[in-house]
């Protein structure tokens, strides 16, 4: 865990914003403190302190003085209306490009979603809540 | 306050022609870790005797907590400098080692050593000369974090331990110093190791300071920039590139320093950023190759 | 809050710094020396001992056999104190103690250790002249103590350049730590000469050297040459407290 290139507190970061997203963690949970995150991954406490601070600016975390981290109500909604606006330039775009590259057509790819999506979810009408 | 804290004013020290540092200037705050990195004979070492009094400058100053530390007995008292040597009584036993520190240490605990010493696999009844190297290093480092010193200097310490011990001893001087917390510097040339551990770096290198940062800050200042090589010759224009690598059309450049728009530039022409680690931005800013001396990253803020 | 609690260090000065540091340095120091000290007067008179039955056997002893032990009593903890400057110092100043510290508790062990190589010396010879009288033998010391060989003139002798040839091994040893190889060797007359002085004011022929003739080829009278010899003493107490605190502990490779 924490391997790649991304200075760690960025990874940390990014790791409590997917388990806030996938629901791993709920609003108002208490999140790890720096000294667990410290002792856990064996890393300073300050870098840590600093993935915090950057997700308490963004809204996603809020201290309780004396008590700890939490996550922050609406914080899901908050970072899913996120996700979904680079959705499009992150994951949809290079798909595009990709397959612009590699000469499939986009109704190829749109087949192979919707077949994808028929599979998963038997009505795909009941849709993208 | 949560130990010692060091200020280096244009600190020099000569050994007779050899000029070991230069007018060196930087701080150490007070109860961070801060990992003292530099190629071999950067003047780490030196730093470090004289911040432990183990010998003077040539000129300048080291404040160790506000004061000099040469022949302070306050301060020579509160700082715990190991080196890879290890400065203990090599023909007596380790017990006998525990007992000479223990009365001449205020700080010291004999508790944390023995569970230390346990935990590396080191028998107490042994004499430090009887050791393997390995060993003898370990007992250096659990002479440093048991001493328990407001500023404790660790020089190059995990040299020849064994994976298992120096991770051992990260997580033994981490939980340490969150129990009780302390000025601690470390000096490696395993960055990628220690990394984790750091708060604060400062990068040595041929006796000047080339860095004086936070390590995430250090670390943001340097860029990768990948894709075709016209598109990255242009985006690295007017920048320090510090190397560059060409596979067939694709080029990959490392620049130092970077910009507000840096994202949206990059996304515009296909190109894609990365971070730097703390051991390539250490590589790329002491490497000598090219016989162009490295310049200071932050040069307002390392002098 | 916690850990700045606990971050008493020895204070500069008062009966904490000698507490604190000079006391456990001159224990530790004297402790040190005092276990060579059993193994050397061990062997002293297992060796005297044996010279003593095999001369008896062979004919009648007629001066002192332990005597020949003299110059092995000064040189050899004048060695063990050459070891402070260079193998103790770094250590001394590892665990944070002051240069100071260590010049103030390595004098204070070298005048512990000549009390006792002084008053073992001193002991040993009256037994041993007990031993010569009770078998009929004349005790005699070999060397010519000017002032006469009995318990006044030897324990004194013996004391005082005891006390220089410690201080000796300390100086020559932080000589050699503090100048190097060659410095540690030109300056010897100095640092180890007072050895040969102290003798002299004692006795008109001391061993390797003959020195008959310094003081008009007679010893002084003993206070005359204890005064002196304390006078020498101080002197290379201050000289070497001087250079000890100026002392750098050196890079070492392993």
């Amino acid at each position: 865990m924490f391997d790649g290139r991304e200075p760690l507190y960025v990874q940390i970061a990014d790791q409590i914003r997917d388990d806030v997203l996938s629901g791993a963690l709920q609003a108002e949970e208490q999140v790890m403190s720096t000294t667990q995150y410290a002792t856990t991954f064996r890393i300073n406490p300050a870098t840590a302190a600093k993935a915090f601070a950057e997700l308490v600016d963004e809204g996603v975390l809020y201290k309780r003085r004396g008590v700890g981290m939490f996550v922050a109500p609406g914080a899901r909604e908050t970072l899913r209306a996120e996700r979904r606006e680079s959705f499009f330039t992150d994951v949809v775009d290079p798909v595009l490009a990709q397959a612009r590259v590699l000469g499939i057509d986009v109704d190829e790819i749109v087949a192979r979603l919707r077949e994808h999506a028929a599979h998963d979810h038997p009505t795909p009408q009941a849709g993208t809540r | 306050m949560t130990g010692f804290g060091v200020q280096v004013r244009d600190l020099t020290v000569r050994y007779g022609p050899t000029t070991a540092l230069d007018q060196v200037s930087f701080e150490i705050r007070p109860g961070v870790i801060t990992g003292l990195l530099g190629r071999n004979g950067s003047g780490k070492t030196t730093f470090l005797s004289v911040a432990a009094a183990f010998r003077r400058g040539t000129s300048g100053a080291v404040l160790v907590d506000g004061e000099d530390p040469w022949e302070n007995a306050r301060v020579m008292g509160g700082t715990c400098l190991v080196r890879e040597s290890g400065d203990v009584v090599a023909d007596e036993p380790i017990t006998e080692n525990l007992r000479f520190l223990a009365e001449r240490r205020p700080t010291f605990d004999r508790a944390t050593a023995e569970s230390l010493l346990d935990r590396l696999e080191i028998d107490p009844s042994k004499r430090p000369d009887k050791l393997s190297r390995g060993q003898r290093s370990a007992f250096g480092v659990v002479v440093g974090v048991a001493t328990r010193a407001p500023l404790t200097l660790l020089d190059e310490v995990h040299l020849g331990m064994d994976a298992p011990a120096r991770y051992a001893f990260y997580d033994a001087l981490l939980a340490d110093w969150m129990a009780h917390p302390r000025t601690i510097v470390v000096s490696s040339h395993l960055i990628d190791e220690v990394e984790r551990l750091l708060e604060d770096v400062v990068i040595l290198d041929h006796g000047r300071v080339l860095a004086a940062d936070d390590a995430a800050t250090l670390r943001e200042q340097g860029l990768t920039v990948t894709g075709p090589a016209d598109e990255v010759d242009a985006f690295v224009t007017s920048r320090r590139v510090v190397a560059r690598q060409t596979l067939g059309r694709t080029a990959q450049a490392t620049v130092i320093g970077t910009a507000p728009d840096d994202e949206a530039r990059a996304r515009a022409a296909g190109l894609e950023l990365g971070a730097v680690g703390l051991q390539d931005l250490f590589v790329h800013l002491t490497d000598h190759a090219g016989d162009r001396a490295a310049a200071p990253l932050t040069p307002q803020e390392s002098r | 809050m916690t850990a700045a609690a606990s971050f008493a260090a020895p204070t500069t000065a008062g009966p904490g710094y000698l507490v604190g540091q000079v006391w456990p340095t001159a224990r530790w120091l004297l402790g040190r020396s005092l276990f060579l000290a059993l193994w050397f007067w061990g062997l002293v008179v297992v060796a005297v001992t044996a010279a003593t039955v095999v001369v008896a056997v062979v004919g009648e002893p007629a001066i002192s056999i332990l005597a020949f032990a003299r110059h092995g009593a000064i040189w050899f903890p004048f060695a063990v104190f050459i070891t402070v400057s260079g193998a103790y110092l770094p250590v001394h100043v590892a665990a944070g103690l002051t240069r100071r510290s260590m010049a103030l508790g390595a004098i204070l062990a070298a005048a512990a250790t000549a009390v006792v190589y002084g008053v073992v010396f001193s002991v040993l010879l009256v037994v041993e002249r007990a031993v010569y009288s009770a078998a009929g033998w004349q005790w005699q010391f070999f060397d010519d103590l000017s002032a006469g060989a009995g318990p006044g003139t030897f324990v004194p002798a013996s004391l005082v350049t005891s006390l220089v040839a410690n201080l000796s091994g300390l100086l020559v040893g932080m000589a050699f730590q503090r100048g190097g190889g060659w410095w540690g060797t030109v300056t010897l007359p100095v640092t180890a000469g007072p050895i040969l002085l102290v003798s002299a004011l004692f006795a008109a022929d001391t061993g390797p050297i003959a020195t008959d003739t310094w003081f008009g080829g007679r010893g002084l009278s003993v206070p005359v040459a204890v005064t002196g010899g304390l006078l020498v003493a101080a002197a290379m107490a201050f000289a070497f407290d001087r250079l000890a605190r100026g002392a750098t502990v050196p890079v070492r490779a392993t």
